[in-house]
């Protein structure tokens, strides 16, 4: 399908929206036992690996794609999607190809040595493969395994096959089993006990090629009294068609180990009249294995066309923490059916959710959760805050929680609110003198500062700004 | 007797409840104006109507995402028999509450009566009369009960059925601009070991203002299904209170109403009994200025099973709905609470605010709560809180503190945490016994 027109308004208000004359290695399009093992074989993959996929493959083609969620989108051929695409020099081996450098370069991730961000260790990823991994040697250092999927399977497979597919099963649901069965690169990180990870450690998705899928996986685990923080970004050019975009994230914290998950979201999300855009179909989960760990999600989505993600945390160890921070924006003709869970397992177990729906134009923006107590739980405590904020007259928000408690002793708040810009609020900003979008902004950063907050500094600015842009013209 | 004509009217039996896989998993596909049948003068052809609406409707499967927490089987129609038609009678039993009504209206296992205690029942003040009666003199009240449905709220095949093998339906007007000094009483006697199904239908008209109660009671197993529809005229007022006692049924309530321009509604209901509950109440902000003030107690000890269900409908503009549902579960009784605030497109200016406060008073009780906001307007404020836990242990320690024993600490905590709705209830006997059967239950 045909590259829209890049000069047009459109690339304003999507600078990422560009793509990279890169020539790419690319699998036939179609999912079966062949291609799964084309991609297998490609990575040079270990039997027990091939055969996990193969297993998912054979779930997923069991499954029917689930519809409950509150978003509409036209029956996608599974069998058109191509399942594999790679930069050719980098997958014959001749090194980086240097459009690719220029492209993360345009996208703000220096991959060079020497103008590398500091304090932020990135793993930059292209399609379906890793293109590099910064600071490893710093990371080494302090016996950090950070690198792509793929070079984790090769260098630590012992880790991979313990704690891959442990979090999130191959035939958990439609969209986990498909990406288990093709997923092709991602990131691997593993903290060793004790270890305060000195840097950021982020991952940056990048869907360049056209009628792709991407499906990536990413592996955190922190082992006992570690902590990482880590960061995910995702871009992808501007096209008519819609593309795929099923991940997995599974994180695993043991005994007194703390994760943090934060996500800026920003795939293409489609023109003014709903055409193109990524579908973001992604199973994320995080369990807290051990006591006293903690697992903290920070999620900012402000881009695709279709969104469908709950990341969750199962509180399996006593004392173990889950928090759910999230700003999810939908403009235009967006759908985002986005929220949490949190399954309480463990004694004193105790999580948070902070959700900020913000709708615009046409879209239509739901929040859905599950906050589950097991009998075991005692003492448990949630609190869930959810609101709901009203830009445009044609959007639609909705809220789902569903609460379950088998154990008198756990107690759940929960709250939620829908409500329009207040106008007195807008009155009073602008009789002191700020322009009405200047002032809408500033009421909808006030709004979900209490997620922004949660975010590392850079990836905060980042946010703002973002929100920002998305923000002009939209005011209803 | 207007009742004979229907009496005995073949509607077919009804047909074996199916839970097993061989009615197909595949959502159906919901289509609103199935879901409207207009009343009409001759009772007996809508009642075939509905009967075919309900036919056309699958059963529910314990799969389908409505009946997850609740298994359907439960509510099997026709595991017993259908409850004849009932007749008129004059003999009525009497009731301590009697007194405090203008009229009685009671309904057993052998027919059904009104009392007329202060002279006001008359079709120009307080009408009550079979539903073929009143719509034969009065077709137009057939259109008050229309549009009771909404794509989010459709009529379910057990719905359908009840009114299709009503028991007895009955009319309770009130005509344009009259006032009672206390209102009407409809105490049902269900019978045991039959599928039940009363069906009563209220209207306030226009300026008027009725209070109302019903209550149900009964022990044995049976199979109740209660169709309980009203409609408040533009600034009419009701208020109506809804008390569920009995022991060992399997019970389904099907609530529907519309509150149309300036009227309001004030609601009271109670959940005290029966062996397996699910509870569905709708109600439509229909006209600009309507209001409806929703409350809820229930108490569910034993084995039993309670799932209430709630929508409330802004379809017109500047219009407030208040929900608040308080539930206490002890021993290894289940609570489920499903509410939906929905605002149609246009729906502006309006506060929509929904609260399910549940307490687990026992180690094997359980508790889901799904409050629910569907906005498709944007000026407007819509809230939902739902709260689980166990009595406050601060609230505990400080009664205590006062020299007050834990069992009686318990209890008046949890009075409080009833009295935001019990104080509702307008008459203060009803409002007592409504107290009395609370702390009865309670086993603290």
């Amino acid at each position: 399908m045909a590259d829209l027109p890049l000069d047009n308004k459109l690339l304003q208000e999507y600078a990422h929206g560009f793509v990279t004359p890169v020539e790419e290695e690319l699998v036939p399009p179609g999912l079966n036992e062949d291609i799964v093992s084309t991609i297998s074989r490609k990575k040079g993959e270990p039997a027990w690996l091939l055969e996990f996929r193969l297993k998912a493959l054979r779930a997923w083609q069991r499954k029917s794609e689930p519809h409950w969620a509150a978003v509409d989108y036209p029956p996608i051929d599974y069998q058109s999607i191509r399942y594999y695409a790679a930069p050719r020099r980098l997958s014959a081996g001749e090194g980086v190809d240097p459009e690719v450098l220029r492209t993360f370069e345009r996208l703000g991730i220096p991959l060079h040595e020497q103008q590398r961000l500091q304090g932020v260790a990135i793993d930059a990823v292209f399609d379906s493969v890793s293109v590099a991994t910064t600071h490893q040697k710093i990371l080494e250092e302090h016996g950090i395994i950070f690198c792509s999927f793929s070079e984790a399977v090769r260098r630590v497979p012992e880790l991979v096959r313990q704690y891959l597919g442990s979090v999130v099963p191959p035939g958990d649901n439609f969209f986990a089993a498909l990406n288990s069965a093709v997923f092709s690169d991602g990131s691997f990180c593993y903290v060793p006990p004790g270890v305060r990870c000195p840097l950021e450690l982020s991952t940056y998705f990048r869907i360049n090629a056209a009628g792709i899928g991407q499906f990536e996986r990413t592996l955190v685990i922190a082992d006992r009294d570690s902590y990482v923080s880590y960061l995910e970004g995702c871009t992808a050019p501007i096209r008519d068609e819609n593309q795929l975009h099923a991940a997995v994230v599974e994180l695993v914290a043991l005994e007194g180990a703390t994760i943090k998950y934060s996500t800026v979201q920003n795939w293409y999300p489609g023109d003014e009249q709903g055409r193109g855009g990524i579908y973001n179909f992604v199973t994320k989960r995080g369990e807290c294995r051990g006591a006293r760990s903690r697992i903290s999600w920070t999620q900012v989505e402000v881009g695709a066309a279709i969104t469908w993600k709950y990341p969750s945390c199962v509180l399996r160890g006593d004392d173990s923490v889950g928090e759910f921070y999230s700003v999810a924006f939908t403009n235009k003709h967006m759908q985002a059916d986005t929220g949490t869970k949190m399954i309480h397992i463990g004694r004193r177990t105790r999580s948070t959710i902070v959700s900020k729906g913000i709708s615009a134009g046409e879209s239509r923006n739901t929040y859905r959760s599950l906050v589950k107590f097991l009998p075991g739980a005692d003492h448990a405590r949630n609190h869930s805050q959810c609101d709901s904020l009203l830009v445009g007259n044609q959007c639609t928000a909705n809220t789902f929680p569903v609460i379950e408690s088998e154990n008198p002793t756990a107690i759940i708040e929960h709250e939620a609110t829908t409500s329009r810009i207040s106008e007195e609020q807008l009155f009073y900003l602008q009789s002191r003198g700020l322009d009405p979008e200047a002032a809408r902004s500033l009421i909808v950063n006030g709004f979900c500062r209490e997620v922004f907050q949660q975010l590392p500094m850079e990836f905060a600015v980042e946010a703002v700004k973002l929100l920002e842009i998305k923000l002009e013209g939209s005011i209803g | 007797m207007a009742s004979e004509s229907v009496q005995g009217l073949e509607l077919g039996s009804i047909p074996t409840v199916n839970t097993a896989s061989t009615v197909s998993a595949a959502p159906t596909i919901h289509a609103p104006e199935l879901d409207d049948l207009p009343l009409q003068p001759d009772l007996e052809q809508w009642r075939r109507l509905a009967a075919a609406r309900a036919n056309a409707l699958p059963w529910p499967l314990p799969t389908d995402e409505s009946w997850r927490r609740t298994d359907p089987r439960s509510f099997e129609l026709d595991s017993m028999p259908v409850h004849p038609w009932l007749p008129r009678r004059t003999e009525l039993h009497e009731h301590p509450w009697d007194s405090f009504f203008d009229a009685v209206v009671e309904l057993d296992g052998h027919g059904w009566g009104v009392r007329d205690r202060s002279g006001v029942v008359d079709p120009a003040r307080l009408w009550i009369a079979p539903l073929e009666d009143a719509l034969r003199k009065d077709p137009a009240l057939g259109s008050s009960f229309t549009g009771l449905s909404w794509p989010e709220a459709p009529r379910e095949r057990h719905e359908w059925t009840a009114l299709a093998h009503a028991t007895a339906a009955l009319v309770v007007r009130a005509a344009a601009a009259q006032k009672f000094e206390r209102g009407v009483f409809i105490r049902i006697r269900r019978p045991e070991g039959s599928l039940y199904c009363p069906w009563v239908l209220v209207r306030v008209e226009h300026l008027s203002a009725l209070h109302l109660v019903l209550s149900v009671e009964g022990r044995g197993d049976a199979r109740y299904v209660e169709n309980l529809w009203w409609s408040v005229g533009t600034a009419g007022r009701l208020r109506l209170a809804r008390l569920q006692f009995g022991e060992g049924a399997a019970s389904m309530q099907y609530l529907r109403g519309r509150v149309e321009r300036d009227a309001s509604l004030d609601l009271v209901s109670a959940q005290l009994g029966e062996r397996v509950v699910r509870s569905n109440l709708a109600v439509d902000l229909a006209g600009p200025g309507a209001q409806a003030r929703l409350g809820g107690v229930a108490l569910v000890t034993g084995q039993r099973h309670l799932d209430q269900r709630t929508f409330q409908v802004h379809s017109a503009a500047d219009t407030a709905s208040d929900l608040r549902f308080k539930v206490a579960v002890q021993d290894q009784g289940r609570s489920v609470y499903r509410g939906t605030v929905a605002a149609l497109r246009g729906a502006v200016r309006i506060s929509g605010y929904q609260r399910n406060n549940n307490l687990l008073l026992s180690p094997g009780a359980r508790a889901d709560s799904l409050p629910g906001l569907r906005i498709d307007a944007d000026d407007l404020t819509c809230t939902h809180g739902a709260t689980v836990g166990q009595i406050d242990p601060d609230e505990l320690f400080y009664l205590r503190a006062r020299g007050i024993p834990e069992a009686q600490a318990r209890r008046l905590i949890l009075e409080g945490f009833f009295e935001e709705i019990t104080s509702r209830v307008a008459m203060p006997e009803l409002r007592e016994g409504l107290r009395r059967t609370l702390e009865q239950d309670l086993s603290v």
